[in-house]
């Protein structure tokens, strides 16, 4: 072990760690790795460690560990959980075995609020305005987050929103079958395979959340892929014609034609004390054709966010995030030698 | 043998007051249901009394569980070591309260002792010889719906327990189902309250404010209680638990799950996920319907303990065919019983609502963000 560094096991994981990270307690299991919470005695901050599972076991598994360190060291935004450190035990990019990847810590994420607590009007809003906020960043570099859910999105107490688990969901998951939550927020294009993916996704996600902070009930909870899509289009409508006879996959095609006929239920009536205002923007929002949602941005400058809307402080990112590593297919010895060059740069000083 | 290990117990406890517990006393006074006794943790060296071996049982949530031998009886029992903290002093806390039932594993003796100086407790369990509750199902030849019933009541019951205690569980899964030893009439019980919680149905809270929505007709916005959501997470456990026990599978799959079978991938992209023929066919649609509610998407439609208990497929009010079961077969042939555990860990962990916070009403929040929009 490194001199000043500690060890420590939980829930079966060896924890180690530089000195300055101490009370450490497990939290959970992030995406692909133990969680622990700890105190950053240097800054004062409560920071989450998450151990990386298995991140060379497979060129796959390292591109994936690359994919979320770069994915983490390109936000620099309020409502976005930045980097907060990288380490590792190794010390060259032959021996290490581990990834460590330290992230801020906020006290609950809006899963657990939503199941516990009812929210006011102007929490929705604020909430939303956030996540809309933390998304126009996202999207102006280039990046879709793709599996927004409530379990992503990280609060506290004051209402601060930060989101979490950037484009970590890159391959569509046909298994992703049954009673599984995170489902429940992805854009029937997603679902289906219908189509290119583009940032409306994100916004179809951001729909259903906010449609969920209102009522407190997930709005599309589908068992199955065929009862999903049977629940949206009873509240959404069937899609159009037109959308129908451009989607790509021919079975897909097959399956949306064979469903019977159903109206937009309109949103006023599922909700039938709201916010008007509010009400538009979930209608702008959730439309089966991805590419006549609203964006990000456009949401931002909706009434219902006027009391919140400044056009001078919503910022864009100031790179395009460089993604061409996607592209390329090396080997793991490769992949650890990217790796091992942004853990030996990255401090928490020079973020 | 619960009766005997309690009495045990309380013949061996000293009488001195726990340190750090100083709301022990009010402790003692669950006399309706549950254990009734005082639990104190015992001072003197664990070595004294038992030895510890290296044999390690199972890993729970915060360390390892190893056997221990008793000097004396040289009976063997399981060992669970803890930091003491107050998170530890709880989870034996509330594992106490719910001893006494002949489906919860029971405590034996709680020693306090500092090890290369930082507090220790020691938690000294029965131990279950039997192994997990699949592993055990594994190994038979012969499985029919009608033993599933048993077993299923008898989980019910222990979680019946516990929920008529004002607790949840939360870690309802099968590495926390144990058999007691390898016979065919073998107890199963319950362990690990690592993840039990305190939930008070007289806190059926309505908002500290009016919500701006009041009850849609289809969304109904309900007063929120963590009370009744923990319970239900104990309830969604109980049906996929009733489900990979009739099955031999579980009912979801997620992302991860590399080491499924190519007969599973095939009915999963089949779409038939609900009840597979194959297996199900031969089920009673009235197992079924019962998983249906247990599984129900809604928290808040899910059924209860109560209900489930009262189900004539659990209570016996039914007579439960003797049909054949394909799950131990499955549970070989399928290698996937530690993936399924593994999603499993991760479903209850994301289902875990474990925030005391609630957000404050937006006037008395302190967002940085918030504060400038507000100049």
């Amino acid at each position: 072990m490194q001199p000043g560094w500690h060890s420590i096991e939980l829930n079966g994981t060896a924890f180690e760690v530089p000195g300055r990270y101490t009370h450490l307690h497990p939290i959970g299991l992030g995406a692909f790795g133990q969680v622990v919470s700890a105190d950053d005695t240097v800054t004062g901050q409560k920071v989450a460690i998450k151990k990386v599972m298995k991140p060379f076991q497979t060129a796959i598994h390292a591109k994936r560990t690359f994919r979320e360190i770069r994915l983490l060291r390109h936000m620099h935004h309020e409502n976005i959980i930045g980097l907060h450190d990288l380490f590792s035990t190794g010390t060259s990019a032959e021996t290490m075995n581990d990834v460590y990847i330290v992230t801020e810590l906020m006290g609950a994420d809006l899963n657990s609020i939503v199941r516990t607590q009812t929210l006011s009007d102007e929490h929705v809003c604020f909430l939303v305005y956030q996540i809309l906020r933390g998304l126009k960043y996202v999207h102006s570099a280039g990046i879709i987050h793709r599996d927004l859910k409530p379990g992503n999105l990280a609060v506290n107490e004051n209402c601060d929103l930060k989101i979490l688990d950037f484009g970590l969901a890159r391959v569509a998951d046909p298994e992703m079958t049954g009673y599984v939550a995170t489902r429940w927020y992805r854009a029937p294009e997603v679902m289906l395979s219908w189509r290119k993916y583009g940032q409306g996704l994100d916004i179809w996600s951001v729909g259903c959340i906010m449609a969920e902070l209102m009522s407190g009930t997930p709005l599309f909870p589908g068992s199955d892929h065929v009862n999903q899509l049977t629940l949206i289009s009873n509240i959404v409508g069937s899609p159009s014609k037109e959308f129908v006879d451009n989607i790509e996959s021919e079975t897909a095609r097959a399956y949306v034609r064979s469903m019977p006929h159903r109206d937009k239920i309109p949103f006023e009536r599922l909700f039938s004390h709201a916010n008007p205002l509010a009400i538009d923007v979930l209608d702008k929002m959730l439309i089966f054709d991805c590419e006549k949602r609203i964006t990000a941005a456009d949401a931002l400058r909706h009434p219902y966010f006027s009391q919140l809307h400044d056009p001078d402080d919503e910022p864009d990112s100031s790179t395009q995030f460089d993604d061409s590593y996607e592209a390329a297919e090396l080997t793991t010895e490769k992949w650890r030698v990217l790796i091992w060059g942004d853990i030996v740069t990255f401090t928490p000083e020079n973020r | 043998m619960p009766g005997a290990a309690a009495a045990a117990a309380a013949a061996a406890g000293g009488q001195a007051q726990p340190q750090a517990q100083t709301q022990a006393q009010g402790q003692q006074l669950h006399l309706s249901h549950g254990n009734q006794r005082h639990l104190t943790p015992k001072l003197n060296p664990i070595e004294e009394d038992y030895s510890i071996t290296d044999v390690t049982l199972g890993v729970g949530v915060h360390g390892k569980v190893r056997r221990c031998v008793h000097r004396v009886s040289m009976r063997s029992y399981a060992l669970k070591v803890l930091d003491d903290r107050p998170r530890s002093r709880r989870e034996i806390d509330l594992h106490w309260r719910c001893c006494g039932h002949p489906n919860i594993v029971d405590i034996i003796d709680v020693y306090e002792n500092a090890v290369n100086g930082s507090k220790k407790l020691f938690l000294v369990m029965e131990l279950m010889a039997g192994g997990e509750l699949f592993e055990h199902i594994q190994k038979k030849t012969h499985f029919t719906e009608h033993e599933a019933s048993l077993i299923m009541r008898k989980i019910t019951s222990a979680t019946r327990h516990i929920h008529s205690l004002n607790l949840a569980h939360r870690d309802l899964k099968p590495e926390n189902l144990l058999f007691k030893d390898t016979t065919e009439t073998s107890e199963i019980k319950l362990t690990d309250f690592g993840f039990a919680k305190e939930v008070d149905d007289a806190g059926l809270k309505t908002p500290c404010y009016t919500p701006y929505y009041v009850a849609p007709e289809i969304l109904r916005a309900e007063a929120k209680s963590t009370a009744t959501y923990d319970k239900s997470c104990d309830m969604w456990s109980l049906g996929v638990i009733l489900y990979i026990l009739l099955a031999g599978y579980p009912p979801f799959y997620s992302e991860g799950g590399q080491n499924i079978s190519p007969g599973m991938k095939k009915r999963i992209r089949a779409g038939q996920y609900d009840f597979p023929a194959e297996e199900w066919g031969q089920v009673s649609p009235s197992v079924k319907q019962l998983i249906k509610q247990l599984l129900d998407t809604d928290p808040s439609k899910r059924i209860t303990i109560e209900q489930m208990w009262r189900h004539p497929w659990i209570s016996g009010s039914m007579e439960v065919p003797h049909t054949p079961l394909l799950t131990p077969k499955i549970l070989q042939f399928e290698t996937n019983l530690t993936d399924t555990k593994e999603e499993m860990s991760h479903a209850l962990a994301s289902l875990r609502v474990d925030n005391g916070i609630q957000i404050k009403p937006l006037p008395s929040a302190a967002s940085a963000l918030l504060a400038r929009r507000q100049k």
